[in-house]
């Protein structure tokens, strides 16, 4: 994608985003949406605003500072990016002593940061020292899921 | 006098002293986890306190607060992820430092600013706390809607690159700070039905979200090169004296601004830290340095936060007004004690609010000393492989999030605001402007809504009050200055004295 | 394929044996169960209550649980845990605590008046109930209070009232905010004196007496527990105290009743379990509120905190809550069309 579709992606989100705010905003008591209303504008205005000067640029042909002269591994970061996911959905069902101790297992794995034994040691010491500071020590909430 | 001298005399007691220096080490341990603000971990030792006698405890929960104030920087600084929502200015020079492998230079910057500013709010408590005590009554709604929009027109300045995208970002900011129960006409608003919206969206919540997963997802992009930087430990932590000497305008800036913005009823360190980095910004020669590795940005935004504890603790213990939220829960430990905290606090038991006094001054001194030793622990997090350091950040800023309000849909905000701030990383919208956004939103909103019903609808009401007035024409000189007009008038000034 | 099966064998008792420890270390961490079990009522309790909070730690809800639960633990012989889920106003733990939580008497809850009933009769996304609750017993009753700043020209409730009158709808007063207490209760003054002031909803108590300490408003409508200490070290002024009786913190302070008004308000804050729990399970509970409040040491804890005690057991607690939601709803049906425009 280059980087004139990006910034229109990211204006018609804003501006779907202000749209439905606005509608919303509708129903509601005038002195609740006053403020919310002249946001909404201002956002709808800021979009065209953002896509034009994307559009701007893009016919002066102006290199907008281009970082990284190394490619990123994008799919990496959206294999990881999903992983954190399933951690994410699965950690109020299953609950914490599955769940992290597998994403860390799983994540050291995939993205090849040690090996696996030093993954499951990172992995169960990192669990227990989480679970020691959140639940031992200050006394918090820990989704237990099967364990509870 | 005398109360001065004995709640002095009480601090020193071998049991106090101790006491001061665990709630200082837990205050920067717990302030360095992600997801654990001040706030929420002097509620959460607040039971632990409830065993000792009064003056002990509270100075453990005050030692606390000072300590959480200077730990929030250190994962600020080392992960891109502030520890405590106080440190969110941090980021912006303490990361970039840490990644040129100055990441000691960094965390003592920060150390000495929180230190200076702790002291001076500690003595601004010690000597004229009955004084500036009273200025507490005199912020309503119309002052604080001054406030918010002071604090609003900190967005220009964030917004280094496009100030389109700064503006849009931090517009979008308020819009979401919208969402939930409206306190003016009790109607739940942008909730879509479910009442997990009613109080909104928690901007720690969005915080830890959209400063951390884009930090661990940038984390694995690449393949650990050569350039990963080594933070050697001959790096000195300390500033230097002349490093210090040209930062110190800005310490003291910072530390003023924070012992004020503590003082006001409904503002603390979250907000502090932003208006302590913005008029540094604003003052200094070097503007454009900020942003990339200053470490005038570091102090500023430190110095301020640390400002903060002395500065909420004056209303506090003159009046029995939380100057911040950490305070109110102070506040109600005492009252579990039995202490009525009200205006008859500092006669009635001068006792105990001497000893608190000296244990906040007394909590600088650890916090500096503890801080020297954990921080050169701390900087070997520099040494762990950025993939292995990645899952761990997601694991705390989960576990982080959920803990807040023992809420799973909390994780899934966070995780929603983390995919956000990775995508406007990639299209260079900066994300502070929304952080920032968020925190004065309903400021903004509530007290613009009550002004308005206390005036009858009337916008003059802003205007004809000389404190928002004064503080509204600083607003409008930010924003202008921040625009070509104010540089042509600039010119034409020179060539005119020419 | 082996080697993970051998990987998840070794992680499951891992995990199995951190758990082990971690239980022996602390047994005090137990959620509240969702798991059907035969409720033994004959030892109840047998294991620790957990205590849900609709409000965040260090606030006042769970100021009344740190004063009250030592003296519970002692009777009932078991820890009681809190568990803090604040959210709506409590709506998010009350929702919990009447739709899905297990009635064996393991999880109750703090309940606070008027909120337990305003948010359900205020907001149609909200779906408990009172009657979905087993009422145990209330605890305090914080009862309303009408102060103004120390140099207000209103020196006495006739001042203010006189103002008002001449002044129709053109004083400011402060409320703790849209579906707080207060603004029920200024609405019912209202009502009762057939007046009109001009309402200004504040987030919580401390902003709104902030506000008419610091004359930013002419008048608040707040609680006595809140500013009994402002009022003492003279901060503030209070002209009329909303309860029955008047209060032995501030003798000379008159009640609206006997100022001519039939009228009494304030909030309240007390223990209710989920509808359905064994009579045995609830009689245990009750008993020990019952106990509790013989204690002179926790009148004194309550006393030293300035929460006025009020206890109602059982099925009393729940008469009064059944009494405010009517009177609740009442003034809510009559106001709502206005609020909500």
């Amino acid at each position: 994608m280059n980087n004139l579709a990006k910034h229109g992606l990211a204006s018609a989100l804003t501006l779907t985003l202000a749209i439905v705010f606005y509608v919303n905003s509708l129903k509601l008591p005038d002195a609740a949406a006053s403020l919310p209303r002249i946001l909404a504008v201002i956002i709808i205005l800021l979009s065209f605003a953002m896509f034009g000067e994307a559009w701007y640029n893009e016919r002066k042909n102006r290199k907008v500072q281009q970082e990284s002269n190394e490619p990123i591994h994008g799919f990496r970061v959206f294999v990881f990016a999903a992983l954190i996911a399933l951690y994410v959905i699965l950690i109020k069902p299953l609950g914490y002593f599955v769940v992290t101790p597998l994403f860390l297992i799983v994540a050291l794995s995939y993205l090849k940061a040690t090996q696996l034994w030093k993954s499951v040691l990172i992995a169960l010491g990192f669990t227990f020292f989480c679970y020691m500071l959140f639940v031992w020590f200050l006394s918090l909430p820990i989704p237990m899921g099967l364990f509870s | 006098m005398d109360s001065i001298m004995l709640g002095l005399l009480n601090v020193l007691s071998p049991f106090n002293l101790l006491v001061i220096a665990a709630g200082t080490g837990i205050g920067i341990f717990v302030g360095a986890m992600p997801g654990l603000s001040a706030t929420m971990a002097i509620a959460l030792l607040l039971p632990v306190t409830f065993g000792m006698d009064p003056a002990a405890g509270i100075s453990m929960l005050a030692s606390l607060y000072m300590g959480a104030m200077y730990g929030g920087s250190i994962s600020a600084i080392l992960l891109r992820t502030p520890g405590t929502p106080a440190a969110a200015a941090t980021v912006l020079d303490g990361y970039p430092m840490a990644q040129q492998g100055r990441a000691g230079k960094a965390l003592g910057v920060s150390l000495t600013a929180s230190l200076i500013g702790g002291v001076i709010s500690s003595i601004a408590l010690l000597t004229v706390a009955p004084v500036l005590g009273k200025a507490a009554l005199s912020f309503g709604p119309v002052e604080l809607f001054a406030i918010a929009v002071l604090g609003i027109t900190i967005i220009g300045s964030l917004s280094s690159g496009s100030p389109i995208k700064g503006i849009l970002s931090g517009v979008v900011g308020l819009l979401i700070a919208m969402i939930g129960m409206d306190p003016i006409s009790g109607t739940p608003r942008f909730t879509f039905g479910t009442m997990y919206l009613f109080n909104g969206i928690s901007f720690i919540v969005a915080l830890i979200g959209l400063f951390s997963i884009p930090q661990a997802l940038r984390l694995v992009e690449k393949d650990d090169g050569v350039q990963k930087a080594l933070s050697s430990f001959k790096d000195k932590m300390l500033p230097t004296f002349k490093e210090l000497k040209s930062m110190i305008v800005t310490i003291l800036r910072s530390s003023v601004i924070g012992v004020f913005t503590g003082l006001i009823p409904g503002t603390g360190g979250d907000t502090a830290c932003w208006f302590g980095y913005n008029e540094a910004k604003r003052f200094s020669k070097e503007k454009e340095k900020f942003g990339t590795g200053h470490p005038e940005g570091v102090a500023a935004a430190e110095a301020a936060n640390n400002a903060v504890v002395g500065g909420a603790l004056i209303p506090t213990i003159t009046l029995g007004i939380p100057g911040s939220s950490a305070t109110a829960i102070l506040l109600g430990g005492l009252m579990v004690h039995g202490i009525m905290p009200g205006p008859t606090l500092m006669t009635d038991h001068a006792l105990i609010t001497y000893t608190l006094i000296w244990a906040v001054l007394l909590s600088n001194v650890f916090m500096f000393a503890e801080g020297l030793l954990l921080t050169r622990a701390a900087v070997t997090v520099t040494k762990v492989p950025n993939k292995v350091l990645a899952p761990i950040i997601v694991i705390l800023c989960v576990i982080g999030s959920f803990t807040i309000s023992n809420s799973i849909v909390d994780v899934f905000v966070m995780f929603s605001f983390g995919i956000l701030g990775y995508f406007m990383d990639k299209l260079s919208i900066p994300t502070p402007p929304m952080v920032v956004g968020m925190i004065l939103g309903m400021m903004l909103d509530i007290s613009m809504n009550q002004s308005l019903l206390i005036s009858d609808g009337s916008w003059m009401i802003f205007i004809t009050t000389p404190l928002p007035a004064i503080l509204l024409f600083i607003a409008l000189i930010s924003v202008l200055q921040a625009t070509p007009i104010f540089r042509i008038i600039k010119q034409r000034l020179k060539k005119i004295a020419r | 394929m082996i080697e993970n099966v051998f990987w998840k064998k070794a992680i499951m008792s891992g995990i199995a044996v951190s758990l082990m420890l971690s239980l022996t270390a602390c047994g005090t961490t137990s959620q509240p169960t969702a798991t059907p079990s035969a409720p033994k009522v004959s030892d109840y309790p047998n294991k620790p209550i957990a205590v849900l909070q609709g409000f965040k730690a260090g606030g006042g809800s769970d100021q009344l649980a740190q004063v009250t639960q030592p003296y519970l633990q002692k009777i009932l012989g078991k820890t009681l845990v809190n568990q803090y889920i604040p959210g709506a106003t409590g709506a998010i733990a009350w929702t919990q605590l009447a739709k899905q939580t297990e009635p064996d008497g393991y999880t109750i809850s703090i309940t606070n008046t008027p909120m337990l009933m305003t948010n359900y009769l205020m907001n149609a996304e909200i779906k408990y109930s009172i009657d979905e609750l087993t009422p145990i017993a209330n605890v305090v009753t914080d009862p309303g209070i009408l102060v103004v700043s120390k140099d207000s020209p209103f020196k006495t409730y006739q001042d203010f009232e006189a103002y008002v009158k001449a002044n129709p709808g053109k004083l400011t007063i402060g409320n703790s905010g849209t579906g707080g207490d207060d603004f029920f209760s200024i609405l019912q003054w209202e009502k009762a004196t057939g007046l009109s002031v001009k309402m200004i909803p504040f987030e919580g108590d401390g902003p709104s007496w902030q506000a008419a300490a610091g004359n930013k408003v002419q008048a608040s409508s707040t609680n006595l527990g809140v500013v009994y200490s402002q009022v003492k070290g003279g901060n503030l002024r209070a002209l009329a105290l909303y309860s029955e009786k008047r209060n032995e913190l501030l003798p000379d302070v008159p009640t609206l009743k006997e100022l001519g008004f039939n009228m009494v308000a304030g909030s309240s804050r007390g223990y209710s379990a989920p509808k359905g729990i064994p009579d045995d399970v609830k009689k245990k509970l009750t008993d020990a509120f019952v106990e509790m409040a013989k204690d002179p040491a926790f009148i004194k804890g309550l006393q030293d905190s300035a929460l006025p005690i009020d206890i109602k057991i059982g099925d009393d607690y729940g008469k009064y809550l059944k009494e405010q939601e009517a009177v609740f709803k009442g003034i809510w049906d009559s106001v709502k069309d206005s609020i909500k425009k």
